[in-house]
């Protein structure tokens, strides 16, 4: 069952007597249903990484979908500062969803909320930049392009040792090079599992191009049927979760558009945010007659690239002697409720030793451009998680998300501990690579 | 509150906790209108959250200096809207969560009020301990939260509420002053204040650190799943199960309506969704009869009429079908937007009756009621979801609710059992208590809080306080001049003159002549408190007595006696209580219930001639307490008369029971000084197939001590009884004259011959007859007797210092080393000047019996010393009626 239609089928039966909306034609009037799925019961509260740094009840889901309620009946108004403070400091991780009893849509009540909340703030200026940037094909591609010279010159893993955003920005960036020499591989296999177009997403392709190529030759390998879907562009996650719904559904009717000209089976990602929201296209133009048909039929046909392998088996390759742990990114477990198949992939490396890492399903702080928006929240929930990392031993943490790869990736380079990030596909191709040696 | 006032306090407080955490914006207050249930809207004036112990003892201390109101919140998970803080300042304390110790040895662990309940486990799973009351909310809840309502969950059935397993608190009252109830470190003499603490919702003060017991992790562990298709089937298949004499580790039930909300969510468990009822039953324990167990629990149920009985495969199937459980609450969410939650207790074998009444009120106000509860405890959990903005709709789901309580009340039942009163349930306590037992109630939260400053207008409705300053007590210490409990600063201003009658809020109940309301006292209990109020003089209480030595001198010419007060006042073996008049002797209760193969797991020290009012009002135990307990433990209700000759009840006379302040934990240990106790109701144990003794052959040096305490305690299962005799002592009780152990322990006859074979590892047994214990209970007449206690992993060194002792003075001891107490028996030949070890300092703690009246002089029980004690005593008998002196204060 997709994420929308368990939406309607958990919602009240009895929808609340209306009570006045306050805020009448904003994406939050949409949303009343969702908030009276809240019982109040308080079970999220653990779930909730701001919760647990910042021990405040208004940074609990809680709490914020009490505030969202207090807006929708106009008993605090969308003006209000500490309410917008509260609702911004949200990651968006969605750990709430997969501890609530009662099937709050928390990630759509958050994305209506901002976006009801936005036209009444300064907009964050940093914010602005980056969705507009993501948002231009052709700027985006010579931004990734100067990113990639810059990181080759070495300066920012230098820049990474100094504090506040520099370092840590110059830390992220460091920690999208290649951290593991591999031999490439011709892929071959009989496409015989279908035909698979793949969204290749703004940072994966930007800065890690190598895991890029990896998930198409693991694909390959696994018997899928590679397609070409020229047109695509960001998926339109950043702006959705930034409460720039508008901007998201203009991206996603291009996406939608370039896929469903490609005709292949599955639209398949190995970036957990962007597959969380193309599983969720059929919501975000739920109001737009003519695209919802076609929005809904495409993100019925997203993947992840962990569930396409663990279909597959996926066919083992050969040893490589590692020590590794698995973070599971939020929008691959909360949002699209995926677990097992990307320790599958993992299991499918002889030689491999998998750790568990304690806590793997709490958010490590990236959140898409939050580490940029709220630096200070975003570093201490990562710093719970660099601690966690330690624990186990493991040289290699992987993860299948950009956010996630580049937050922990620079929390690993800023400690210096010799440890790395890495995209579980990667290792797969590794495995693959030693395989074949001739090849 | 006055803005000054308000800017003043706001800039003290911030300069403690810092200005981020206190809250006084309307927009940030909003979060705390509601604790665990939607539908409330009660905003606190001012919100302030210490982030360490010194911060919170520093913001109570200037609550206090500014006389201001204030209600402690922990989670916000409450269901009975306990932590609501309407117009005063709300004191949160979810950010103290530090675990302060684990000592793995004695299963003790020290924590922060913020530590929430399911952190303590995970911390604790290390060293093979958990914590076990485990409420649904568990994963969010706290354990200062758990201790203010006494929280209870499904493993409660078999482990008990959180009262039993706290070992200590450090308080601070709401006065700013800090105070230690309890002791994990040994027995403590006086007032159970502790007890009185645990539940008290918030109104007695802040718990700064708790000191709780944790559990072994039991060996194995089984749990079925069992589905009906009536719920009728479901209720007798709990009756049969209770009556069978197992005790599962947790019975709980869910209709089909909580069971399609569950299937729908995260959580689906599997359960199917067609059944009308399911019952979840774990057991756990022992590897050792377990299976057994598991087969007559599936033969149970298949004659109450299951469909079917299927056991969790393994440890994921488990945590699944749990899940399911514990989160059904949660999920009510999809029936609809709000949702009223009662708790009510019936007997357990009324449980099909009131069921299927509750069904019937249902239908008749045509609301929806989901039944999700702890079966096993006859803990309802009624739930009726509604949509608060629809008035007609909201009005009829609030008089079923009246209507279902009602009826729970009239089966015998009581209106909260782990929720505890808070708001919601005010309006109910007059149903179950008369005016004398909630102007009792008032008395005691004035003891600790007499401002009224600390969560006010809970537990206990306001007109009863009100009526209370004209009542049968009004000459305690709760006699007061000003201040209701009405909630805001103006009302409680110090020193400031008594309110305009238009100020004193007021509820519709109130209005209610109280005297038509809550239960009769009983024929014994008017006849007591008749001769208390003729009494010329002050009055010795007596039962037997047996025991008249005991205890401090008392100056008192006059003689009550209880033991004319004798018989069973009620008693349904399928309920597994008992309710019986004070001065019923031990024997005949045992003689009654043994009828229906059923025991009382008390043998206090003495004969069975002793009656249960004093050993209640003595707090006595004997071998059995190893294995279930001390009276606190046992008692479920007691009715007394207080010195002013008002008849008090406190409890009932279910198995769970949390409503208004514990009285009954108060009384029991109390000597007699705060009431006569006419009534008591207490829990029944099955009594097992077999029930055996072994004397087990030991050495008694240290690290062979040290090795037997190891050995009890990793014992898979529990013995009824474990007790070192020394030689002297092994000798009266016609034993071979050494050192040796005596264990009783039973269940079918299988389960006995694998325990046995267990017990024979520690060292070579012998077998002894029942009667064993009859003479070790009587083996210390004519003489003083002690008690020395410490943690259980020190007793190696207890027990030698007693031993070395002894050889001085002669005497015999025995020991309970899985309590960490020895008994000693001294000859009253012992010159007072060779008692002076009765009062050095030390590590040890001592309860002293009996003694000849020179010693108390030398030695024994500090007088109660403490304000909180003596204004205690003085709220309860004013002018020293009731055996004045014997606990060392007139």
């Amino acid at each position: 069952m997709s994420r929308a239609t368990e939406f309607d089928a958990i919602l009240p039966s009895q929808p609340s007597q209306e009570s006045p909306c306050a805020v009448p034609g904003t994406p939050l009037a949409g949303v009343r249903a969702g908030i009276d799925a809240c019982v109040h019961c308080g079970f999220c509260l653990q779930a909730c990484p701001t919760y647990t740094t910042l021990q405040d009840e208004n940074d609990s889901p809680r709490g914020r979908i009490l505030l969202m309620r207090q807006v929708y009946e106009g008993k605090l108004e969308p003006g209000d500062d500490s309410v917008n403070t509260h609702i911004s400091r949200c990651l968006g991780c969605r750990a709430c969803e997969t501890a609530c009893p009662s099937g709050v849509p928390y990630g759509w009540l958050l994305e209506a909320t901002r976006a009801t909340l936005a036209p009444h703030h300064p907009k964050n200026f940093v914010a602005t930049l980056v969705l507009r940037l993501f948002g231009h094909p052709r700027l985006l591609s010579i931004a990734m392009a100067a990113s990639r010279a810059f990181r080759a010159t070495r300066i920012p893993k230098l820049l990474a040792r100094f504090g506040g955003r520099i370092g840590f920005a110059s830390a992220m960036l460091a920690s999208t090079a290649p951290v593991r020499g591999r031999r490439k591989y011709h892929a071959q296999g009989t496409g015989e599992r279908g035909s698979v177009a793949f969204l290749t997403g703004c940072v994966m392709e930007g800065l890690l191009g190598e895991a890029n190529r990896a998930t198409e030759r693991v694909l390959t390998v696994n018997d899928y049927a590679m397609v070409k879907a020229p047109g695509q562009r960001c998926c339109g996650a950043l702006h959705a979760h930034s409460g720039d719904l508008e901007g998201a559904r203009d991206l996603a009717r291009k996406n939608i558009d370039a896929f469903e000209k490609s005709g292949a089976q599955y639209v398949v990602t190995n970036s957990a945010g962007c597959g969380a929201m193309m599983k969720e296209y059929g919501h975000l133009l739920a109001e737009d007659a003519a695209w919802h048909a076609r929005a809904a039929a495409i993100a019925s046909k997203v993947r992840d690239v962990s569930e396409l392998l663990a279909a597959a088996g996926p066919k083992p390759g050969a040893p490589i002697e590692a020590l590794v742990t698995y973070d599971a990114p939020c929008h691959l477990l909360h949002a699209q409720r995926i677990a097992d198949p990307p320790l599958q992939v993992l299991r499918a490396i002889p030689g491999l030793e998998l750790v568990p890492l304690p806590d793997a399903d709490r958010c490590c702080g990236a959140a898409g451009i939050y580490s940029l928006i709220e630096p200070e929240t975003s570093n201490a929930v990562l710093d719970r998680k660099l601690d966690d990392v330690d624990e186990t031993g493991a040289t290699l943490v992987a993860t299948g998300n950009p956010g996630c790869l580049m937050q922990i990736g620079a929390g690993l380079v800023k400690r210096r501990g010799g440890r790395d990030a890495i995209h579980p596909v990667e290792l797969l191709d590794e495995s693959y690579a030693a395989r074949r040696p001739g090849a | 509150m006055t803005a000054t006032l308000s800017r003043s306090l706001q800039q003290r407080l911030a300069t403690v906790v810092g200005a981020g955490r206190v809250k006084e914006r309307r927009s940030e207050l909003r979060v705390y209108s509601s604790d665990g249930l939607p539908g409330y809207d009660h905003q606190p004036s001012l919100g302030v959250f210490p982030g360490t112990r010194d911060e919170l003892l520093q913001v109570v201390r200037i609550l206090a200096e500014e006389r201001v109101p204030f209600v402690p919140r922990g989670a916000g998970t409450g269901l009975s809207g306990g932590a609501l803080a309407d117009g005063v300042v709300l004191l949160g304390l979810n950010r103290l969560t530090k675990i302060l110790s684990i000592d793995a040895d004695n299963a003790l662990a020290v924590v922060e009020p913020g530590v929430v309940n399911v952190q303590l486990t995970r911390a604790a799973t290390r060293h093979g301990l958990h914590y076990a009351p485990d409420p649904s909310s568990q994963t969010a809840c706290t354990i200062g939260g758990n201790v203010a309502e006494n929280a209870g969950g499904p493993h409660c059935l078999k482990y008990g509420v959180t009262l039993n397993h706290i070992a200590a608190c450090t308080v601070i009252l709401p006065s700013g002053e800090v105070v230690s109830l309890g002791a994990a470190d040994g027995e403590l003499a006086g007032y159970d204040l502790l007890g009185a603490f645990v539940g008290s919702e918030g109104c007695f003060g802040v718990a700064m650190d708790v000191t709780v017991k944790l559990s072994r992790n039991p060996q194995a562990v089984r749990t079925l799943l069992a589905d009906f298709r009536s719920m009728d089937d479901a209720a007798h298949s709990v009756s049969a199960i209770i009556a069978s004499g197992i005790v599962p580790a947790a019975l709980e039930m869910m209709d089909n309506a909580t069971i399609r909300a569950v299937e729908a969510s995260i959580y689906a468990a599997g359960y199917p969704a067609d059944a009308a009822a399911v019952l979840l039953v774990e057991l756990d324990g022992a590897h050792a009869g377990m299976e057994a167990d598991v087969a007559t629990i599936q033969r149970l149920c298949h004659e109450a009429g299951a469909r079917d009985v299927k056991v969790a495969r393994d440890e994921a199937d488990r945590t699944r079908l749990w899940q399911g459980r514990k989160k059904a609450f949660g999920a009510m969410g999809r029936i609809s937007p709000h949702l009223v939650v009662q708790d009510a207790v019936v007997p357990r074998t009324k449980l099909p009756e009131i069921l299927s009444t509750i069904h019937d009120i249902g239908v008749r106000h045509h609301v929806n009621v989901c039944n999700v509860f702890h079966a096993g405890d006859g803990n309802l959990h009624p739930n009726i979801g509604y949509d608060a903005n629809n008035a007609e709709e909201s009005a009829r789901v609030h008089e079923a609710m009246r209507e279902i309580m009602q009826a729970c009340v009239d089966a015998g039942g009581t209106i909260t059992g782990e929720h505890g009163v808070g708001l919601d349930k005010l309006e109910y306590m007059d149903r179950i208590f008369s005016p004398d037992s909630l102007a009792a109630m008032c008395a005691l939260r004035d003891c600790f809080d007499p401002d009224r400053r600390a969560n006010p207008g809970k537990v206990v409705p306001v007109h009863t306080c009100a009526e209370w300053r004209g009542a049968g007590l009004s000459s305690g210490v709760g006699s007061r001049d000003s201040g209701l409990d009405g909630g805001r600063e103006s009302e409680h201003a110090p020193g400031g003159s008594p309110l305009p009658e238009s100020h004193v809020p007021s509820s519709p109940e109130s209005r209610v002549p109280s005297s038509q309301r809550g239960p009769r006292p009983s024929e014994s209990a008017l006849a007591v408190a008749e001769a208390i109020k003729a009494a010329p003089a002050p009055l010795r209480l007596r039962g037997a007595g047996t025991w008249l030595s005991a205890g401090r001198p008392v100056t008192a010419s006059e003689l009550l006696d209880l033991s004319r007060h004798a018989g069973i006042a009620e008693y349904v073996p399928g309920d597994l209580t008992i309710t019986v008049k004070g001065g019923t002797s031990l024997g005949e209760i045992a003689r009654v219930t043994a009828e229906h193969g059923q025991w009382l797991t008390l043998d206090p020290c003495g004969d069975d001639r002793g009656t249960i009012g004093a050993t209640i009002a003595t707090a006595s135990y004997g071998p059995l307490a190893s294995g279930f307990g001390t009276p606190r433990d046992l008692v479920l209700g007691v009715e007394f008369v207080t010195g002013t000759g008002a008849v008090v009840r406190g409890g009932g006379r279910v198995v769970k029971n949390v409503a208004g302040f514990d009285l009954t934990r108060l009384v029991t240990g109390s000597w007699g000084t705060l009431g006569a106790i006419t009534e008591v109701s207490l829990r029944l144990r099955a009594r097992p197939e077999v029930d055996e003794t072994l004397a087990i052959a030991l050495e008694t040096h240290k690290s062979a001590l040290q090795q037997l305490g190891a050995s009890l305690r990793a014992l898979p299962f529990n013995l009824f009884a474990a007790e070192l005799v020394d030689a002297p002592m092994a000798a009266r009780i016609g034993l071979e004259a050494r050192a040796q152990l005596l264990v009783r322990f039973g269940g079918t006859e299988a389960v006995a011959g694998a325990h046995r074979a267990t017990l024979l590892a520690i060292g070579d047994g012998i077998d002894l007859p029942a009667s064993t214990w009859e003479k070790l209970r009587a083996a210390d007449a004519d003489a003083s007797t002690i008690r020395l206690s410490r943690r259980p992993s020190e007793f190696p060194m207890l027990w030698r210092e007693c031993t070395s002792l002894l050889s001085e003075t002669g005497g015999a001891a025995h020991a309970q080393p899985l309590r960490g107490v020895v008994r000693i028996i001294v000859p009253d030949a012992v010159a007072p000047r060779d008692t002076a070890w009765l009062t050095r300092e030390g590590e040890t703690r001592q309860v002293c019996e009996r003694m000849p009246a020179s010693w108390w002089q030398y030695a024994g029980n500090p007088p109660l010393a403490h304000r909180l004690p003596q204004s205690v005593r003085a709220a309860f008998d004013p002018n020293g009626v009731l055996n004045p002196g014997i606990l060392g204060m007139s």
